[in-house]
């Protein structure tokens, strides 16, 4: 049974979540690991860097919220998905970019619509540039929900729900 | 003990101890070094006093002028020089005189040298050899001026310092747990003022920003909570009986009317219809403040079974839009869990019924029979139900109050409603041990989550 490795964007919002429910439903092969991704900046004091710890971080940008619609998505697909991550990346050097896909496997890239992920998070920056230069496989999705106003005042988990309703 | 004593007995025991490890290892330390000091002093001595036995004559005088010059006379310092017997290890001591301590004598001809202290007279010695071969021991006793003097003055010093230092802690700890301990005792103070009569007063805010302070919001924060509360139990009864007094009237109303002359048989059926409704509304409200009342409780009375949630969404759906045809629900099953084991929830399924009709009811009837969606979808521990609609919402400033009963909020005027339905609701889902979320925005819609706990089935 062949597995492939998708690299999705995230936001850490509970509607970019709604990528992952797409590309699970477009992607043909039985099974997928998916690996989310954002941007992230390093602390720039020294005392920060001292006790930098990237599982600290990660787990720092995911809400309560999040968390739960993460364990709703792995329950709906629990037969595809083989596994499931969530991961930063440091750095908007393209080559340190290759060498993540190259490390890492990944096998497919989903590029949402620009617009449709807010990375204006503190220290945060939109991993989407990079996609561009990149070798592996792109597959471009549109990212679009009716409830565009009400998602942003409060985050809820019936985001994922109703995208395409 | 209160916490105000304390705060005291520790700061002063903490203190204390610290200062008496703080004199006690001066007081050691200073003696010890005195004590070694005094013994190099005479030990110097001890050399010269036998170099100038051993030395020839012609150097002897030139060590004596360095003596002389150099080294000052300790009080009532003695010198003793005695020859070694090389037969017994013994000393060869003059009549007339005391000789030395033994031990003094022992340590010095096994090791070369040694201090010995008899109260205040320390001795300290050495052994050497003359020219011609004979052993010697020379010995300088001298009394320890500072042993005497100073460290009487010493120890005197320390204790009235502690003393002091004592009076000194006692102060400031009775400071310290005045600061720390006042402000705590003003909010016991002012809590204490507060009671049913007077629920309206607040706390005072201390002004520096620290937990203090935030204690102080708390107390507010729950004064507020409970106010309202007071105030709608006090409301709930004259409420209650308006709700049921309406009926009730136009009940009478039509009968008196129906019977106040001889009608038409067509005339009484039309009474009778009016009544029959009215009757059915009272029985409506009744019923609905029985539930009220009943998932007040614990719980206890009722029975609990595994039932599934998409089952019982399927079916309120149905029950929904027999009570209300022009209802347009849309349930979205898009992620529902693939193990149907993540759909049983632990419940009665009458009440989680009534609950969930009720909520989507509402949200029917709210948006004006616009599209409600409804959706299902499990986590690891928990299902979520999402029920959203796009109607009128719900003020910002009233959600607070949007779970006590009969409490309508001010948008609400073109509907009609009891102000029951969201209470009980929430009574069922906290009797299920779950969560209800409300979300709104005026105008816009409002979104209703509900999670409950995924039943753990032993298989």
């Amino acid at each position: 049974m062949e597995t492939k490795k998708i690299l999705i964007p995230t936001d850490f919002s509970v509607k970019s979540l709604n990528l992952v429910k797409q590309a699970i439903e477009t992607s043909r092969e039985e099974k997928v690991d998916i690996v989310l991704l954002q941007g992230a900046y390093l602390p720039s004091s020294i005392t920060e860097m001292l006790f930098f710890s990237k599982r600290k971080l990660v787990k720092s940008f995911q809400s309560e919220e999040f968390n739960e619609a993460c364990k709703m998505l792995k329950n709906k697909y629990d037969s595809r998905i083989n596994s499931f991550c969530v991961d930063v990346i440091t750095s908007k050097n393209n080559a340190y970019f290759q060498e993540y896909l190259l490390a890492n496997g990944i096998d497919e890239i989903v590029v949402p619509n620009e617009d449709s992920l807010n990375f204006k998070g503190k220290n945060s920056f939109s991993p989407l540039p990079l996609f561009t230069k990149c070798k592996v496989k792109l597959n471009h999705l549109e990212c679009s929900s009716v409830y565009e106003k009400a998602t942003t005042v409060r985050e809820q988990i019936s985001d994922l729900f109703f995208s395409r309703t | 003990m209160k916490i105000h004593y304390r705060i005291i007995y520790l700061l002063i025991s903490v203190f204390f101890i610290y200062t008496l490890l703080f004199c006690g290892f001066i007081y050691y330390s200073i003696s010890s070094y005195s004590f070694q000091d005094f013994y190099k002093r005479l030990e110097i001595r001890a050399a010269t006093t036998a170099k100038i036995e051993s030395e020839k004559p012609k150097d002897v005088s030139v060590i004596k002028e360095m003596r002389q010059e150099f080294l000052e006379k300790l009080p009532e310092q003695e010198e003793y020089v005695y020859k070694i017997n090389p037969e017994n290890n013994g000393l060869t001591v003059p009549k007339g005189e005391d000789g030395l301590p033994d031990e003094l004598v022992a340590d010095i001809i096994e090791f070369g040298n040694g201090n010995f202290q008899e109260k205040s007279k320390f001795y300290s010695g050495i052994k050497f050899k003359t020219l011609n071969g004979d052993s010697f021991i020379a010995v300088v006793s001298a009394q320890n001026y500072f042993y005497t003097h100073h460290i009487a003055y010493l120890q005197n010093l320390l204790i009235t310092s502690l003393l002091y230092g004592l009076l000194l802690i006692v102060f400031v700890s009775l400071l310290i747990s005045r600061t720390l301990v006042r402000p705590v005792q003003n909010i016991i103070k002012e809590v204490k003022k507060i009671s049913f009569e007077n629920l309206h007063l607040r706390l005072k805010l201390p002004k520096s920003k620290d937990s203090l302070r935030k204690l102080a919001l708390t107390f507010n924060d729950m004064l507020n909570r409970l106010e309202t509360t007071v105030e709608t139990q006090k409301n709930f009864i004259s409420n209650a009986s308006h709700e049921l007094n309406t009926p009730l009237t136009s009940i009478i109303g039509e009968a008196d009317l129906a019977l106040s002359k001889d009608r038409e048989k067509e005339e009484y059926q039309k009474a009778l219809a009016n009544i029959l409704s009215e009757a059915e509304k009272l029985e409506k409200k009744t019923k609905a403040l029985l539930l009220l009342a009943q998932t007040g409780f614990d719980g206890k009375s009722q029975k609990f079974d595994i039932l599934r949630t998409d089952q019982l969404i399927l079916d309120v759906k149905e029950t929904v839009q027999r009570i209300n045809f022009n209802c347009k629900i849309y349930l979205d099953f898009s992620l529902l869990p693939e193990n149907p084991m993540k759909l049983k929830v632990n419940g009665n399924f009458y009440l989680l019924h009534l609950a969930l009709s009720n909520i989507v009811l509402n949200a029917c009837k709210y948006s004006n029979d616009s599209p409600v969606h409804v959706a299902l979808g499990a986590s690891d521990k928990e299902i979520i139900i999402v029920v959203r609609d796009s109607g009128i919402g719900i003020p910002e400033g009233e959600m607070q109050y949007i779970y006590d009963p009969y409490f309508r909020a001010s948008n609400t005027g073109d509907f009609k409603g009891y102000g029951i339905g969201l209470p009980l609701a929430r009574n069922i889902i906290r009797i299920h041990k779950g969560k209800l979320e409300v979300n709104s925005i005026e105008g816009q819609g409002t979104s209703v989550q509900i999670n409950l706990p995924i039943a753990i089935i032993k298989l």
